[in-house]
């Protein structure tokens, strides 16, 4: 029992370490695919820490509104089952991530095609020149 | 009876007309290519929703009640239910009427752009995920309907996809957008592993509030309550809605995002979308914040809130008389308005809601006439440099007039409804003894006064220093002409007739404030449908 613990200890403690270095990777590289990745690496490490969060040493009880008659197996239920709904969670956020990293992928290719480049203090360099000479459009 | 079954379904079918006509516009694109059977689907379901939702606020407002739609018949805490209440109904009649205004000058629009389509579609998905947030009463699918309005606001930012600066903007806007969805992610799960819950009525019970009232309600706690993750799931959630409202230190995606986008899209995202955040504060703060197990935190939260929003009106007041480019001046007050709002929900009496509601609401009309009238310039004239247009509104009064107008209604001129609300603001301040919060509101106004009037004169005025030439005339077309026409009626007639409408806003702030009502019809709702 202590070694399990242990063990989910030290995975909350990785998924964090996770979690920051993601970010550090997220606010400080210029380059805007690593930005993405580390977009990308957030959000699956939030997920991750989502279905621990509904593993049973965690989260003892899970909701169970019903109890079935057969009182032994109602009891069978409540040690061995984990909480469900963390899991569809999961599974939309999984969903909705992957729309933003193709939506942001493409922009990305887009901005390659574009300017040549994809260093973020190039880009607003750009945008900001572009702001003081350019005129037309819409 | 059958009223009320019309109802329930009228709610549900809401937020799924749009998203349902979304799908079938590029499905239709396969086999048709003539643009009126496009404008057709697109002016149809925004009237059908439109039609659907004053119905719903008749019933609400005129008749004094909730009205629930749980899906599946499920009962309130396990399953997801759509509750329609003042504050809801207020928001969602806003947003579908400027989105049925925009809609009528997107018809004139589009005439210019060659993937009209396109635009249609994420314009509906966008109106569907608003709704859907406004209405449902669960904090995943808040989140969820986040996501959804959010990826259609990157997509119509970045509608113009051959220029850079949109191309930037958009990614900007989503890369943060991504970064704070996923900081609400984890809120929920905070939330989720203290509470046990995720409806917000439930929460709010689950959070000691309402029990003298109601009595028990909803179903027994299995998790221990945790009073640290509470607090920081609320840290979390503010902050994000901080982002989707642009108030001070999330603001600087906004400027760039609302003014690269097309102009009927400006008008959508800077009048209705950064209500989202106000929305989902009201609810939360008052809902959540007012149980006794939080009590002493809340009071550095609103004053925190209280502090950015100040910090964001002078910010917005003072971009304003810097910026040249006349779209980027509209987004700049755009943030020195929800600053306004903001600091009215943040005073946490009812009469600061409900002046902070008034001046959402005149926001919104405002700043929609505004791009929409400014968006006819730019389209005619090939530009958005405020000295590159100088001397163009001489030749069309008639637009320069509706620019005036709504920006003198932005300002807070008397006989448009832009007066009341700051007037409101301010009695809010005086009466719980806030003078200098009051002072804000004055100097804001005066500050900003300068900003829109620098508009105003750079257009009327011929250039000083440059060649005289004349420019040619712009012919306005119908639905520009129509819809900027309805904008204006709307500030006059609410102006006019503000006796009779500020009981109806007054009942929404008390209402929005005091979440008894809300819980209770969910409560009904469990009693009922409880096995």
């Amino acid at each position: 029992m202590n070694q399990q613990v242990l063990l989910l200890n030290l995975f909350l403690l990785s998924i964090i370490t996770n979690i920051i270095i993601a970010v550090y990777g997220f606010i400080w590289r210029p380059n805007l695919v690593k930005k993405i990745i580390a977009l990308t690496i957030i959000n699956d490490s939030v997920c991750v820490l989502l279905v621990y969060t509904g593993y049973r040493t965690v989260n003892p009880v899970p909701p169970v509104h019903k109890i079935p008659y057969n009182i032994s197996y109602s009891r069978e239920l409540l040690v061995r089952s984990v909480d469900p709904l963390v899991q569809a969670f999961v599974l939309t956020a999984i969903v909705i991530g992957l729309a933003f990293t193709i939506f942001l992928s493409v922009m990305a290719l887009r901005i390659y095609e574009l300017s040549g480049t994809v260093n973020i203090h190039k880009l607003l360099s750009i945008e900001v020149f572009e702001r003081e000479v350019e005129v037309v459009e819409e | 009876m059958v009223c009320i079954v019309f109802l329930k379904v009228a709610i549900a079918l809401t937020p799924l007309i749009p998203i349902v006509s979304s799908i079938l516009i590029p499905l239709l694109r396969l086999f048709t290519r003539r643009k009126v059977l496009f404008n057709i689907i697109l002016l149809s379901t925004v009237f059908i929703d439109t039609i659907l939702v004053f119905y719903t606020s008749y019933h609400v407002y005129f008749q004094d009640s909730i009205i629930v739609y749980c899906f599946s018949n499920w009962f309130p805490p396990i399953g997801i239910c759509y509750v329609v209440d003042k504050l809801s109904i207020f928001m969602s009649t806003i947003l579908v009427t400027i989105y049925s205004i925009v809609s009528i000058y997107t018809i004139w629009y589009s005439r210019h752009i060659p993937n009209y389509y396109f635009f249609y579609t994420v314009l509906l998905i966008h109106l569907g995920g608003i709704l859907g947030l406004f209405y449902t009463s669960d904090l995943f699918n808040i989140y969820v309907m986040i996501e959804v309005i959010g990826l259609s606001a990157y997509s119509l930012v970045s509608f113009y996809h051959n220029k850079l600066r949109s191309l930037i903007a958009s990614t900007r806007y989503a890369l943060l957008g991504a970064f704070y969805t996923t900081l609400f992610l984890l809120a929920v799960m905070f939330i989720h592993i203290s509470l046990g819950t995720l409806n917000i009525a439930d929460l709010s019970i689950k959070l000691g509030f309402g029990e003298n009232y109601i009595g028990s309600c909803f179903l027994e706690n299995t998790t221990t309550l945790n009073n640290g993750y509470v607090l920081m799931a609320l840290v979390l959630i503010i902050w994000t809605t901080l982002f989707l409202s642009a108030v001070f230190p999330n603001h600087f995606w906004l400027p760039s995002a609302h003014s690269e986008a097309p102009s009927p899209a400006s008008a959508l995202l800077s009048g209705v979308t950064v209500g989202v955040g106000v929305y989902v504060i009201i609810r939360l703060l008052y809902l959540l914040m007012h149980s006794s197990v939080l009590d002493i935190i809340v009071e550095g939260l609103v004053n925190t809130l209280m502090i950015l929003s100040v910090i964001s009106i002078f910010y917005g007041a003072l971009m304003m008389s810097v910026e040249d480019d006349v779209k980027r001046i509209l987004a700049y007050s755009t943030i020195l308005n929800i600053g306004y709002v903001f600091m009215g929900l943040s005073l946490g009496t009812p009469y600061g809601v409900s002046a902070s509601l008034l001046h959402f609401l005149n926001h919104s009309i405002g700043k929609a006439s505004a791009f929409l009238s400014i968006g006819v310039f730019i389209r005619n004239y090939r530009s958005r440099n405020i000295h590159v247009l100088e001397g163009v509104g001489r030749e069309n009064v008639l637009l320069t007039s509706f620019l005036t107008i709504s920006l003198l209604h932005l300002i807070g001129i008397p006989p448009t409804i832009g007066f009341y609300s700051k007037l409101l603001l301010f009695q809010a301040f005086i009466n719980s003894r806030a003078y200098g919060l009051a002072l804000v509101v004055v100097l804001g106004t005066a500050a900003s006064a300068y900003g829109y009037v620098r508009l105003i004169e750079h257009l009327w005025h011929p250039p000083i220093h440059g060649v005289l030439y004349r420019v040619e005339k712009i012919h306005l077309s119908t639905p520009v002409l129509v819809s900027l026409l309805i904008l204006t009626t709307i500030m006059f007639t609410l102006g006019l007739s503000y006796q009779w409408i500020s009981h109806y806003m007054e009942s929404t702030g008390f209402y929005a404030t005091d979440p008894i009502m809300y819980i209770d019809s969910l409560c009904s709702v469990f009693r009922e449908l409880h096995p």
